[in-house]
């Protein structure tokens, strides 16, 4: 393959004017110390992650987030930081080992073997997602798939001292080592290097640096400070002669943002390399970037973050730049032009000044003495230098010649304020008025100008600028009659639509869109589009009305320079961005503010004693902050930002921390924060946090909007949704569940009730049934028959048996009546009454019948049902035959104390007694109802026993 | 802790010297042997212009995988501006006890053919451990072969807050923060 070199040839022209891009050394502590930066890199979120001896630290302009090794007494110094595309962060050290950032810690890669724990010296990540890790001295090490592939000297790489690597998007991979470059390539686990690639041929193999270019492209940087390009067909272009006695040492780190080459060395500080133009002028020793760099890195905003030997943090944005002129220290710039050839004109209280290629150049002595006003660089290559009091001086280059004219030439007044000019003409604003020069006649003795006056009836007039627009309209901006113009040789006057108040117009320029912009000191800025005026006052975001200089470039920006500072306006957006103190910028309320567009699209500022370039290819800024959210907890514990998360009911408190990166003004930065569902509106706030406690069940969309000031309109939104489940109680499942168990236990409830009242309700028929049977079977004739008979029986034998019995039979009825109504009686009660029944019986039945009451009965304590003994021994005389030679025996007696049983033997009547059936069954309801043990009735062995269950304690026999 | 970090290193150092030695000590044939050196180090300072010396070199170069090794005993440099001076050298700056030698080992990174005779501006990469810190280095380096015999001569700095030697502000003016070096070596073959 041949090599061919292409020398780009050095064009000093080009090159800079010796301007200072603003830098700013940041400087982060961390536990009372300040942080030692060893590396720095920024990741696609925009962060810039910084490696030091003790774990990585995150900057997002605001603040400083530590993320230590996992194990913290770890002390290894971080040698490489690469993001991957999963927005986690690869760090490689010098003692060998390869982390990877999670859950806020460095962990250590798994499956990552470096046997000789050599030190890792560059990562990269190819399409295929491997991790390729560049070794000093063990060559490369490829991570796929949980297998390790090595490449080295054996097989193929130029040298083990892998110094760089970087992945392309065809999946190749660029290795940088002491000996030269190759390409190698994991594919369908074989690990080769490409044979061709080995033959790029750098006049120096050691490469230090590769570095991604545009396209397929790819810088190289070695080790001896040459800098190469190598595209597609692995031809390396020398893009930096080596005979430009640059020699800025090793090339140490190369980025490439916005078009833009910048290369870090080891000795000389940062270099930028633009259009194939070395801007040597960032360099160390006119401006603070340090000589010893080693590493540079660029954030979205294109400033450039830089780690120098000293451990020191810095940020450099080309984007204002400063000029350096000991002319003026004396005294504020009164007039600032940039000619065709790049040399930029100013002048101030003491003379004009030339300067170009970061020098003064020598003006002759007439015009270096020459106190300018206005200065205007014609398009035949004059330079006209407008006075006060002294007319007008035009100074050829090429001839080296000065002429001056004035009011004897024609010129309306020797004030001249404003020159402008077109091929034909040049145009002069005076005091009196404005006067135009033909420029062919220029150097002709009988030089004359005429009058606009006279040829356009433009009035006399004290005049500030005049311009001339793309279409070849003169405009006049006046002190008086406000904004005029000359179209097509007519005269044209805005006063009406102005209105009064707008008669003072100071400044004009057009923009890139070919509208027309001027600044009224006592109105602020108009912009005349389409025959339309449109006001741009402080409520738009101005920060001053006054004498402001406005100039537009050929972008969307137009700068308006105030005392405060410059104001970048967006014509497209309107947005508006203020430079000040950040770019360092002083203001003064009175002094002169100036500004010029250069040949290169440039604007230069002069603002009191300050001469500002303003680099619009620099500006990344009108994107404005990328909001992030940085981390987000659930009750205070972090969780996993998956989209379209769903938390419990309980997982209600909810805490977002965001933050819109913002590295130019961080502390400027406004959010707009809204959580869609449960706000109505946006909320605007300065805080980087925001808790929502105790949120409702929902669906929410959270979102966050930075602002870099109060006065842009646009901005980029970040939304996260998530939802919030309501909670078991409030499921549908939940609700029908529990209203069918409420409704279960109603029901359940009612049954019982309603069994309970039937239960009282029969206990108490079956009361009042038994009372009734009771009494009847008590006064039934029978009974009454049969007790009467003896008792007749009795008052013929014995009159006192028969008082006697009559006691019996009236405490029998009486207790009849006295217990009636109770549910339970005490046995002894019991017992009585059974007595007094069985004295009428025995009177009745003589031997016949006999009652035999065990002992322990009587003393036994407990309660019954009243009657039921009674009712007992009454069936069973019902029902058995009751005779001297047949006697019933009855048997009362205890069981197991629990029962109390009666006993009589069966010899059952022929003919029965009328029964209703009723007097067993009774009782056995009745005790079924005092929830006793049942009643039990035995026929055994001809003995017929009915056990009564023997109630020991009851509350209801209160009743 | 930083002291013991730096022994290690030190010794790491010095087993790989050890190393270089033996593993090439079967083919020594491609092996050159420092036979005569002499090392030269300056501190161009505001107030005083310090220079020492030492001739006490050792070192090996194999010329198969072009690695070398060069070490110096830090109590052989002589010459200073008083007695005192070079024990204070010894003590406080470059403390000799902790760590006695200076090394520097690594490779040559250009190719080229040193059995021809002729004169070669190369580089070399390498560890210069001074003080017990090790740095990553790219040293040029002159080599003049004439007849088997290689001399290497060059000239670097070595800047004191890289190697950690730190300086009492009192003596700032007398002692420079980068102190040039230059070396000059004879190599043999075994």
């Amino acid at each position: 393959m041949r090599l061919i070199f292409i020398i780009s040839l050095f064009l000093p022209t080009l090159s800079g004017f010796g301007q200072i891009p603003q830098v700013r050394q940041t400087a982060f502590e961390f536990e009372y110390q300040q942080l030692k930066v060893s590396r720095i890199q920024s990741d696609h979120n925009g962060f810039i992650w910084m490696g030091t001896q003790i774990g990585l630290f995150r900057h997002d302009g605001v603040n400083v987030d530590y993320i230590p090794f996992v194990d913290s007494s770890i002390f290894d110094p971080i040698t490489v930081i690469h993001p991957t595309p999963e927005n986690e962060i690869l760090v490689g050290t010098k003692h060998g080992n390869l982390y990877i950032t999670q859950k806020g810690k460095l962990h250590l890669v798994k499956f990552f073997l470096n046997p000789n724990k050599a030190s890792i010296q560059s990562l990269t990540i190819d399409v295929q997602k491997q991790i390729w890790v560049g070794t000093a001295g063990a060559g490369v090490f490829v991570l796929a798939n949980e297998t390790q592939y090595s490449l080295s000297i054996k097989n193929g790489l130029p040298d083990d001292n892998v110094n760089a690597l970087l992945a392309d998007k065809r999946g190749m991979v660029w290795i940088g080592t002491d000996a030269g470059i190759c390409l190698a390539q994991l594919n369908n686990n074989k690990l080769t290097v490409l044979p061709s690639s080995r033959s790029i041929k750098l006049k120096d193999h050691f490469v230090t640096v590769l570095e991604k270019g545009e396209g397929n492209s790819v810088f190289i940087g070695t080790q001896s400070g040459e800098l190469y390009v190598c595209s597609d067909n692995f031809i390396s272009n020398f893009i930096v002669p080596r005979n430009t006695k640059l020699n800025f040492g090793s090339v140490v780190d190369l980025t490439f943002i916005n078009k833009k080459l910048w290369i870090a060395t080891e000795t000389k500080g940062l270099m930028c390399l633009e259009d194939g133009h070395l801007e040597e002028s960032v360099n160390h020793s006119n401006s603070a970037v340090p000589d010893k760099i080693v590493q540079i890195t660029t954030d979205r905003e294109g400033s450039i973050w830089i780690v120098d030997k000293t451990e020191n943090v810095f940020m450099v944005n080309d984007l204002f730049s400063f000029v350096h002129a000991p002319q003026l220290k004396e005294a504020p710039i009164q007039a600032i032009a940039s000619d065709l050839i790049g040399g930029l004109w100013y002048s101030n209280a003491f003379g004009t000044y030339l300067f170009k290629r970061g020098k003064n150049i020598p003006l002759p002595s007439q015009l270096a003495k020459t106190k300018a006003i206005c200065i205007y660089p014609d398009s035949t290559g004059n330079i006209w230098l407008g006075t006060f009091g002294s007319g007008v001086l035009c100074y050829n280059p090429h001839r080296g010649t000065i002429l001056t004219y004035n009011e004897n030439n024609g010129l309306a007044n020797n004030n001249v304020i404003s020159i402008s000019g077109n091929g034909e003409n040049v145009w002069l604003a005076t005091f009196a008025g404005i006067s135009i020069g033909k420029l062919k006649n220029v150097s002709q003795s009988n030089f004359k100008f005429t009058s606009a006056y006279q040829e356009y009836g433009l009035p006399e007039n004290y005049y500030y600028q005049v311009f001339i627009d793309s279409k070849g309209n003169v405009w006049f901006g006046s002190d008086g009659q406000g904004l005029s113009v000359i179209k097509n040789g007519k005269l044209e006057f805005f006063s009406q639509q102005l209105g009064k108040d707008a008669r003072i117009i100071n400044s004009i320029c057009e923009d890139a869109k070919g509208n027309i912009w001027f600044n009224s000191p006592e109105q602020g800025l108009f912009c005349y589009q389409k025959n339309q005026f449109k006001k741009f006052g402080t409520k738009d975001g101005i920060r001053e009305i006054g004498y402001n200089s406005i100039c537009a470039d050929s972008k969307q920006n137009l700068l308006i320079v105030n005392s405060r500072g410059i104001d970048m306006f967006n014509i497209q957006s309107n947005n508006i961005l203020y430079h000040d103190k950040e770019i360092g910028f002083v203001g003064k309320a009175k002094e002169s503010r100036v500004s010029a567009i250069d040949v290169f699209g440039r604007i230069w500022v002069g603002a009191g004693k300050q001469l500002i370039l303003y680099n619009p290819e620099s500006n990344l800024l009108w994107q404005g902050p990328e909001p992030t959210i940085k981390s987000a907890s659930v009750f205070l514990s972090p969780f996993e930002m998956l989209p379209g998360k769903v938390f419990s009911s309980e997982e209600n408190y909810i805490t977002f921390d965001y933050v819109g990166i913002w590295y130019h003004l961080p502390d400027e930065v406004n959010y707009l924060i809204q959580l869609e569902g449960y706000d109505p509106n946006w909320i605007k706030s300065r805080n980087l946090q925001v808790t929502y406690p105790q949120l409702p069940p929902g669906d929410y969309v959270f979102k966050v909007k930075a602002l870099p000031s109060n006065n842009f309109r646009s901005s980029k939104e970040l939304r996260y949704a998530f939802t919030i489940c309501k909670p078991y109680y409030q499921t549908w499942w939940f609700i029908g569940l529990f209203l069918c168990s409420v409704f279960l236990v109603l029901y359940v409830g009612f049954v019982w009730r309603i069994k309970q009242l039937r239960e009282k309700e029969k206990m108490n028929s079956d009361r009042i049934q038994f009372q009734f049977e009771t009494l009847r079977s008590q006064v039934n004739p029978h009974f009454l028959f049969n007790s009467f008979n003896t008792l007749s029986g009795l008052i013929e034998k014995n009159a006192n048996d028969a008082v006697k019995y009559v006691e019996h039979l009236s405490d029998f009825f009486r207790s009849i009546l006295q217990y009636k109504d109770k549910n339970l009686i005490p046995l002894a009660e019991e017992l009585a009454i059974l007595d007094d029944y069985i004295y009428i019986q025995k009177k009745r039945f003589g031997e016949g019948f006999s009652v035999n009451i065990d002992a322990n009965v009587r003393s036994t304590i407990g309660f019954i049902a009243p009657m039921t003994l009674q009712i007992l021994l009454e069936n069973s005389i019902k029902h058995n035959i009751v005779s001297k030679s047949q006697p019933l025996d009855v048997e009362i007696y205890i069981l197991a104390s629990e029962y109390i049983c009666i006993s009589n033997p069966i010899q059952l009547k022929s003919s029965k007694e009328k029964s209703t059936q009723i007097g067993l069954t009774n009782i056995t309801s009745r005790y079924a109802i005092l929830q006793s043990k049942k009643v039990i009735v035995e026929k055994n062995n001809g003995q017929f026993v009915v056990k009564i269950p023997l109630i020991i304690y009851d509350s209801r026999t209160d009743n | 802790m930083k002291s013991l970090i730096a022994y290690k290193r030190f010794l790491l150092t010095g087993l790989f010297f050890c190393m270089v030695i033996s593993a090439n000590w079967a083919q020594n044939k491609n092996l050159l042997e420092l036979k005569k050196g002499k090392i030269i180090f300056m501190s161009y300072a505001p107030q005083e212009i310090i220079k020492a010396e030492s001739d006490e070199l050792k070192g090996l170069i194999n010329i198969d995988n072009s690695t070398f090794a060069i070490v110096v005993n830090n109590s052989t440099f002589n010459g200073f501006n008083s007695e005192l001076q070079r024990e204070h050298f010894n003590e406080r700056f470059i403390e000799t006890e902790k760590y006695n030698s200076c090394t520097y080992s690594g490779k040559i990174i250009e190719k080229i053919d040193l059995s021809k005779d002729g004169t070669y501006q190369v580089r070399t990469r390498g560890k210069l451990t001074v003080h017990g810190i090790s740095e990553d280095r790219v040293i040029l380096v002159t080599i003049k072969v004439v007849s088997g015999s290689i001399i290497v001569s060059g000239k670097f700095i070595v800047s004191l807050s890289d190697h950690e030697i730190s300086i009492p502000a009192i003596v700032n003016q007398k002692i420079a923060e980068n102190i040039e070096v230059n070396f000059t070596a004879l190599f043999e073959k075994k």
